[in-house]
């Protein structure tokens, strides 16, 4: 199968976004996906499109006893907190959606300076789920370090994951060093990389031949991405 | 494509990822009617149907923060949720009756405008569909609506394994020139 045959990739976003491509062939799909980020363009214009099924269909209006349930599902639950410290990763899950409540919020707002103190990143794939959940410490708690906690990515065989941060405007990636294919690591700042960590910066992680990129750049497709954001 | 009313459901999403009930609330009037018919029409039943919408506007209150606004406009978004949560119900409890030509076109209709629920999107899916050979139109529609794999199809449709993928491929490579086109 040539997947990099526009026809066939338009065939299989088709039947991916119907649903129809099933099993092995849609993991399959879904990885390259991952990669090939014409492909997942492909398939949310698919989506699009076929939600035209969706829109098509009479409205008709639900009882209002829904409405209720809802709401009384999503009210807060009212059990006692947990007692105990949790471990940092624990509380950075449990914040991982309240990451994207921050982030919205910081990029509504005016960019403040030089944020110290803790700031967490989580790094998602192109479908959002996530790979990786990253802390970054520095200002007066000693050395300025990050933690990385594999939290969803698969490895690859024979290729390491090489986190980068991004100083945007045009500037190269800077190599933050290599990722964990398991469990937890704590990776060194050097002193150059802390101020544009301060500032929050964007992070990505490539895919990168054993021992990383042999170039000091991103060499391998980037599949996870997040942003660091003071908590 | 932008739709009239995209914004405003964005925007809704947005406070809702932000916890404001308020927005989640405008949200749920602004669309719950459409999605509620879409999930019954994959589900024809009203009851399954009801369960299927709270679920999904549940999953879309936890789920409003991964919304991403240059990757889908917001109904489809939310209709891809409830699409999944009714594919879900239908795996756990098929529907009865199995009368392949009820998921013609004659119901597949835009009524009155709803900003925002994607009713450019209904009109464009709808003229290109009608181009389409009914085998292969009808056989899209069944996999959309029904979640059917092209095994399943073949059974529901009575045809070779081989003559239904074949409709679905054409189909939908003829769907997107005719939606390609301006």
């Amino acid at each position: 199968l040539r997947y990099d045959d526009p026809a066939t990739r338009a065939a299989l976003a088709a039947e991916y976004a119907l649903g129809t491509l099933r099993g092995p062939a849609r993991r399959r799909f879904e990885r390259l996906m991952g990669e090939r980020p014409e492909w997942r363009e492909e398939v949310e214009r698919w989506s699009q499109q076929l939600a035209g099924f969706a829109a098509g269909v009479p409205a008709v209006e639900p009882p209002a006893g829904v409405w209720s349930r809802i709401r009384e599902r999503i009210e807060p639950r009212r059990s006692p907190a947990p007692r105990g410290a949790l471990r940092w990763w624990q509380a950075l899950a449990a914040a991982a959606s309240l990451a994207a409540i921050v982030l919205a919020i910081a990029l509504v707002t005016i960019q403040q300076p030089s944020v110290v103190g803790p700031q967490i990143a989580v790094l998602n794939d192109q479908q959002g789920r996530t790979g990786w959940l990253v802390r970054f410490t520095s200002g007066s708690t000693g050395r300025p370090e990050i933690r990385v906690l594999v939290e969803g990515a698969s490895p690859i065989p024979d290729r390491a994951f090489e986190l980068w941060a991004l100083p945007g405007a045009g500037a190269a990636p800077v190599s933050l060093g290599l990722l964990p294919a398991q469990g937890e690591a704590v990776l060194n700042v050097s002193e150059q990389v802390r101020p544009l960590l301060e500032q929050g910066a964007a992070l990505a992680v490539s895919v990168e031949p054993p021992g990383g990129s042999p170039t000091g750049q991103p060499t391998g497709p980037v599949l996870y991405q997040g942003k660091l954001i003071a908590l | 494509m932008s739709l009239p009313g995209a914004d405003r459901l964005a925007e809704l999403l947005a406070r809702t990822a932000l916890r404001d009930q308020s927005a989640y609330e405008a949200l749920y009037r602004a669309t719950a009617p459409k999605l509620f018919g879409f999930a019954l029409r994959i589900l024809q039943r009203r009851d399954v149907a009801e369960d299927c919408l709270q679920d999904a506007f549940v999953s879309i209150w936890h789920r409003a923060g991964d919304y991403r606004a240059d990757r889908a406009q917001p109904f489809t978004w939310m209709a891809a949720i409830v699409r999944n949560r009714a594919l879900d119900f239908l795996r756990a409890a098929p529907r009865t009756r199995e009368i392949a030509g009820e998921e013609d076109l004659d119901a597949f209709q835009s009524d009155a405008p709803e900003p925002g629920v994607g009713v450019e999107d209904a009109h464009a899916l709808r003229r290109c569909l009608e181009t389409l050979p009914a085998p292969h139109r009808q056989a899209i529609a069944l996999s959309y609506f029904r979640g059917l794999a092209h095994a399943e199809l073949a059974k529901s449709l009575a045809e070779p394994l081989g003559t239904v993928k074949t409709w679905i491929r054409r189909g939908l490579m003829q769907l997107r020139q005719c939606l390609e086109q301006p």
